[in-house]
């Protein structure tokens, strides 16, 4: 090798650590960098003659090129003198060495046996730079330590407990040694590494928190030097991070990230997460349409993606397919047993089922739960429902542990995560709510079910079958209840006696979520034939047996059922359902909640009292209204509420909200509710309510604000709609009002004209004034609407929400 | 602090005192870039000189003058074409849309410069033909032109009889032409139209006369005048938000045609075109048609597969009557998005068809705009919006396919 090579390999070396892999801007870029890096090069090896040039060069990258940390990097070797520099130089291809050994050795069989001369060669590195003037070898060193160990702790399932944590120790403190030590002699894309490392040692000691910072660390840093790969691994540690806590908005955006600058061919993992979203959301056929057209090349990714194919084949309904494949990629390990379990079940085999998942050995913590589900699911099928009770309640409590963990280390805040939704499945609580109905304990399936449902709203509070009977006691039909996972669901009635009665409803989600789906689209497009069929075929699959009976024997019309839509039903306009050719709003009142309130057992407060505030109307900057229909309808509700206080036209802007929203009195909104990415907060639906002057108020203003008030009505477009998260349902305005004390909502389902609110809310206001519940004037109010001859898009979107 | 030969001051750290650091900081912007660098690496001061270039930054974000956000938020010149619809223009999703719509509340500049922020005139004064159109739209415009144009005085006069004309006919019709759009867009001085050109007239169809313009204007009109202006098309109804669907049509019913020969070449019929929200980064949309019938939960069996690079795919023919569901898929970046499902019926209607055909003696692109409000009353949304796209660019044409759609 001649002189010159080594220096140029180490100019390459440089280069490689300072610039980036892939997606630079260009020629110019390209150039400029490797100029920058072959002079920093030069002057580290002495060549002190170069320093201007240096300087110039970096002044070049951090003005053309927003590399400001070229200058923080020349700073530092600028500090120093010739002989530090070579000194540096010197102890810096040291590292070079024992880097490319350590990278030779890692895959080799006897890595175990050379690792620990490896690592104390450099630590002893470290140690002899990290005094030195030129430190930067010695974070590398410390660095590639922590890569050594993380990758033991990764690998090793076998550590004792002490080993264990010893070695997590260890390696965090070299990782942030590392990266203080590249934070102190300004360099930043070598603390790319170093942060990386400790996104994964988090993630291995169960901080998912400080998983998810480190990775968006990395990620921030590997965009700001142009870093494609560290900018790849980012984002994949923060995906799993979104993956563990169930957050699936996360995912989708993260995935979104990545796949902007790589493809699906050329990354595996991209694929894999992504092949994995559509398998989560019921795709299965695309994500088998995906898969197949995103075959990689490597042994151990085409395992994996075989795998994924498995998955696939198994939803799909085609097991021996499934079969077949599972045995080409060995299913000795814990996840293959899981599989083959998983098949026997979809084949009907409890048994067979049972003996794989008997067989299941070394499962995490995550594969523990899935097993200990198909164990539930197949002893349910074996007709030992209190057998698989026992089983299913372990894995629903293992996700409770998981969940408060989570909420502990604060990682649930400011997502729309959902363990049991998202991470567990609803499919678990469906499968425990069937075995308890099979026990005839239905009560408390539905206690299950509601407890397992909408929990955030809820601080997660345990709910028991006496307060769901105290609940349903208190309506005249008692409340409804339903679960829906994604093969299956199940819907429970308590009546006000306190006696339940379950209807399994053999339909996934998605199925359900047509249903619900094509009712709205036959109301909105008027078609009343339409309509009433699927009215008809709804209230049969949707509606016990016995409600529906009751229902239709009732002598009386003002009955209220409580109704805890969850899922895609929270669309579904019940009040629509047929019942022997009648409306269910015909036969009773509805009443409407997302899920059980905080405070079950509060007695509600004397109707609608206060003041009411109307406000709207919102202004155009030239003064003309945006919604000509607004001003109106204020009035003609001013008009009934005479002590009303008016904040309309110019007077509706944020203060005046915010004042009537805190007020405790009940409160009228007239305007428009539209998207707007700017109101994203990772949880609530990203949607405003327009005020004066196109000034937004977003939903997420709405959070950590106490809204005491008996009744608030959204009088926009599908203000009832949100962020669909499974298992916690529809997150927007509606669910921030009630979330923040608000006893009942008047809210919309679909876009509404302003011709139709403005007709629709004086009614309803002069309902109650009439002494009518807001849900009973709500149903007054669709029949006024309907008896005008209105179409049915006009007056089926009102809905109330709430429990007066 | 000493300077350097270009002006810029310099501070060498090594030596300096804590009153030249301090006027370093408050004088950053004047260092040299070496001496900048080393303030910023230095792991006392550098922190300072972070807080005070962020503040600078802060103020430099607030523009000049301290311009509030809805001015800086402006969206860019081909967004604001494309959202008031100029002719080509590329098509805006919904979201950007009523994004821009909140922007142009605020923010005057682009309203006077959105091809949309004008007050349009009754349809008749739209007089900047396209040049394809084969027919001028009545004697009333060769009146026009034999006046010497509408610039010149006797011309203003002409048109303005001929406006109250049509003025009165309009009020006396259809009063949902009087509907507002969904938002409000406030109305600003019209840009210059070119003058109208010379075009043969429809002598055989119309009694021409100086004073009779409004006698031409209403023997013009179709004899079912209850749908007001040849040129009126149907405004979609003002809502208190958007809508919000990766899909928009068909939705709802489609017109089964039993005899398309006699529709004289327009397309109609159970062919519907597929049309998707325009997904940003889209390079194709998937669209998959399943014939469900009157089922509630299933989607039945899969009858077509489309696939395109746009959001408008078409490849289906002659559907049975019957109800079918569709779904559709974007591409993203190598990644399938889903824009969700939708159902619609293909259904005769002889009724509809009679009086389509009907409109067989009419001009263009009068039969047409009949035919589309003749669909749009009756729900035919679909087929509605698909002879609409054959008109005519222009802003009532563009205002229509900008805001039909299925709820």
């Amino acid at each position: 090798m001649g002189a010159g090579q080594p220096i140029l390999l180490a100019c390459l070396a440089i280069a490689a650590s300072f610039a980036p892999v892939r997606g630079a801007d260009g020629e110019a870029y390209q150039a400029d960098y490797r100029r920058f890096a072959d002079l920093l090069g030069r002057f580290r090896q002495g060549e002190d003659e170069l320093r201007e040039a240096l300087w110039a060069a970096a002044d070049t990258m951090a003005r053309d090129h927003g590399r400001a940390d070229a200058a923080s990097v020349t700073a530092h070797y600028a500090r120093l003198d010739t002989a530090e520099r070579l000194h540096g130089w010197e102890t810096y291809r040291r590292f070079l060495a024992l880097r490319a050994r350590v990278h030779a050795a890692r895959d080799a069989d006897d890595w175990s046996d050379r690792r620990p001369g490896l690592l104390a060669d450099l630590r002893e590195l470290a140690e002899d730079a990290g005094t030195a003037p030129d430190f930067v070898p010695a974070a590398r060193a410390l660095s590639l330590c922590a890569w050594i160990e993380v990758r033991e702790l990764e690998a090793r399932s076998d550590l004792s407990g002490g080993a264990r944590r010893e070695l997590l120790a260890r390696a965090t403190t070299d990782a942030r040694t590392a990266e203080a030590g590249f934070e102190r002699a300004g360099q930043r894309t070598p603390r790319l590494e170093p942060t990386w490392i400790l996104g994964r040692l988090a993630l291995l000691d169960g901080d998912l928190a400080g998983a998810r910072d480190a990775f968006e660390r990395c990620r921030r840093t590997a965009v700001d030097v142009r870093n494609d790969e560290y900018r790849e691994r980012g984002l994949l540690g923060m995906v799993g991070v979104a993956r563990a806590t169930g957050d699936t908005a996360a995912v989708d955006r993260l995935l979104a990230e990545l796949a902007a600058f790589r493809s699906v061919e050329e990354c595996w993992p991209l694929a894999r997460e992504h092949a994995l979203r559509l398998l989560h959301e019921d795709a299965a056929e695309k994500a088998r349409e995906f898969l197949l057209a995103t075959t990689p090349e490597g042994a151990s990714e085409r395992a994996d993606w075989s795998r994924c194919m498995v998955l696939a084949d198994l939803r799909l309904g085609e097991l021996e397919g499934a079969r077949s494949r599972l045995e080409t990629v060995g299913s000795a390990d814990a996840a293959g047993r899981l599989a083959r379990a998983a098949i026997e079940l979809a084949s009907g085999t409890a048994a067979g089922a049972l003996a794989e998942l008997d067989a299941v050995e070394g499962a995490d913590a995550s594969e523990r739960m899935v097993a200990l589900s198909l164990r539930g699911e197949a002893l349910l099928l074996d007709d030992r429902p209190a057998e698989a009770l026992a089983c299913l309640r372990e894995a629903l409590a293992a996700a409770d542990r998981l969940e408060a963990r989570l909420a502990r280390q604060r990682v649930l805040e400011g997502t729309a995560s959902s363990v049991f939704g998202e991470r567990l499945g609803l499919h678990t609580v469906v499968l425990a709510a069937r075995a308890l109905a099979r026990l005839d304990r239905p009560l408390e399936g539905a206690a299950l079910a509601e407890e397992h449902q909408a929990r955030a709203s809820r601080d997660r509070r345990a709910v028991t079958a006496a307060d769901l009977a105290a609940l349903a006691a208190r309506y005249e039909h008692g409340l409804v209840t339903w679960v829906v996972g994604a093969d299956d669901a199940l819907c429970v009635w308590v009546g006000a006696d306190g006696v339940a009665q379950s209807q399994a409803i053999p339909r996934s989600r998605r199925e359900l979520a047509r249903g619900v789906r094509r009712l709205r689209e036959a109301l909105c497009a008027d078609d009343a034939g339409r309509r009433d069929a699927l009215a008809e075929q709804l209230a049969r699959a949707l509606l016990p047996e016995g409600l529906r009976r009751r229902l239709g024997t009732a002598g009386r019309t003002d009955g209220r059922l409580l109704v805890l839509a969850h899922g895609p039903l929270e669309r579904l306009p019940l009040e629509v359902l047929a019942i022997g050719g009648r409306a269910l709003e015909c036969l009773a009142v509805p009443l409407f909640l997302p899920g059980l309130p905080a405070d079950p057992h509060a007695v509600p407060p004397t109707p609608a009292s206060g003041v009411w505030r109307l406000l709207g109307d919102p202004l155009d900057a030239a003064g003309r209204p945006l919604l000509p229909a607004a001003a109106g309808e204020l009035a003609a509700i001013a008009a009934l509420h005479p002590d009303a206080l008016l904040a309309g036209g110019g007077a509706f802007h944020r203060a005046a909200l915010l004042e009537a929203l805190t007020s405790g009195a009940p409160v009228h909104l007239a305007t428009h509710l539209v998207p707007s990415t700017a109101c994203d907060d990772g949880r609530l639906a990203p949607a405003a309510l327009v005020l004066d002057g196109g000034e937004l108020f977003c939903a997420s203003d709405l959070i950590d604000l106490r809204v005491p008030s008996p009744l608030v009505v959204l009088s926009a477009c599908a203000s009832a709609e949100g962020r669909f998260v499974d298992a916690e349902g529809l997150l927007g305005f509606a669910r921030a009002l009630l979330d923040g004390g608000a006893r009942n909502l008047l809210v919309t389902l679909w876009p509404v004209t302003d011709d139709a609110a403005a007709a629709f809310t004086p009614i309803f206001h002069d309902a109650l004034c009439a002494g009518a519940s807001p849900a009973l004037a709500a149903r007054e109010a669709r029949a006024a609407l309907r008896s005008a001859g209105r179409p049915a898009a006009d007056w089926a979107a009102f809905r109330a929400l709430g429990r007066d | 602090m000493r300077t350097d030969r270009t002006g810029k001051a310099v501070i060498d750290l090594a030596t300096a005192t804590g009153a030249d650091v301090s006027a370093a900081l408050a004088r950053w912007d004047q260092l040299e870039p070496r001496s900048l660098a080393a303030l910023g690496a230095h792991p006392a001061h550098g922190p300072r000189l972070r807080v005070l270039r962020a503040a600078e930054a802060w103020l430099d974000e607030q523009g000049p003058g301290g311009l509030p956000a809805a001015v800086r938020d402006c969206p860019d010149a081909g967004e604001l074409f494309a959202h008031g619809g100029g002719r080509g223009h590329a098509p805006l999703d919904d979201t950007r849309r009523a994004e821009i719509d909140r922007h142009l509340l605020r923010c005057a500049d682009c309203r006077r410069a959105s091809p949309a922020a004008v007050g349009r005139p009754p349809s008749p004064l739209d007089r900047a033909l396209p040049a394809d159109s084969p027919e001028p739209p009545g004697a009333w415009r060769r009146e026009l032109d034999e006046a010497g144009g509408a610039d010149s005085e006797r011309g203003r006069e002409v048109d303005r009889a001929f406006l109250r004309g049509v003025l009165a006919t309009l009020d006396e019709t259809d009063g949902r032409a009087r509907v507002p759009s969904r938002v409000a867009t406030p109305t600003a001085a019209a840009p210059p139209r070119p003058a109208p050109r010379r075009r043969r007239s429809l002598e055989h169809l119309l009694p021409l006369a100086a004073a009779a313009s409004l006698v031409a204007a209403a023997l013009w009109l179709p004899k079912a005048t209850d749908a007001g202006s040849l040129l009126a098309l149907p405004q979609a109804p003002l809502l208190r938000g958007v809508e919000g669907d990766g899909l928009v049509l068909p939705s709802g019913p489609v017109l089964f045609v039993t005899a398309p020969d006699a529709w004289h070449g327009l397309t109609l019929g159970a062919a519907p075109r597929f049309e998707c929200s325009t997904r940003p980064g889209a390079t194709a949309y998937r669209v998959e048609v399943f014939e469900s019938g009157d089922a509630a939960f299933d989607t039945g069996r899969r009858v077509a597969h489309l696939l395109d690079s746009g959001p408008l795919l078409a490849g289906v023919h002659s559907l049975a009557p019957g109800g079918y569901t569709w779904q559709a898929w974007a591409e993203v970046d190598g990644l399938r998005c889903e824009l969700g499902e939708r159902d619609f019926q293909v259904v005769p209607d002889r009724l509809l068809e009679a009086e389509l055909e009907a409109l067989a003696g009419l001009g263009e692109p009068a039969r047409t705009v009949r035919a589309v409000r003749l669909l749009h009353e009756a729900g035919f949304l679909a087929d509605a919006r698909e002879l609409a796209r054959r008109l005519p660019s222009g802003p009532e044409r563009d205002a229509y396919l900008g805001r039909t759609s299925a709820p």
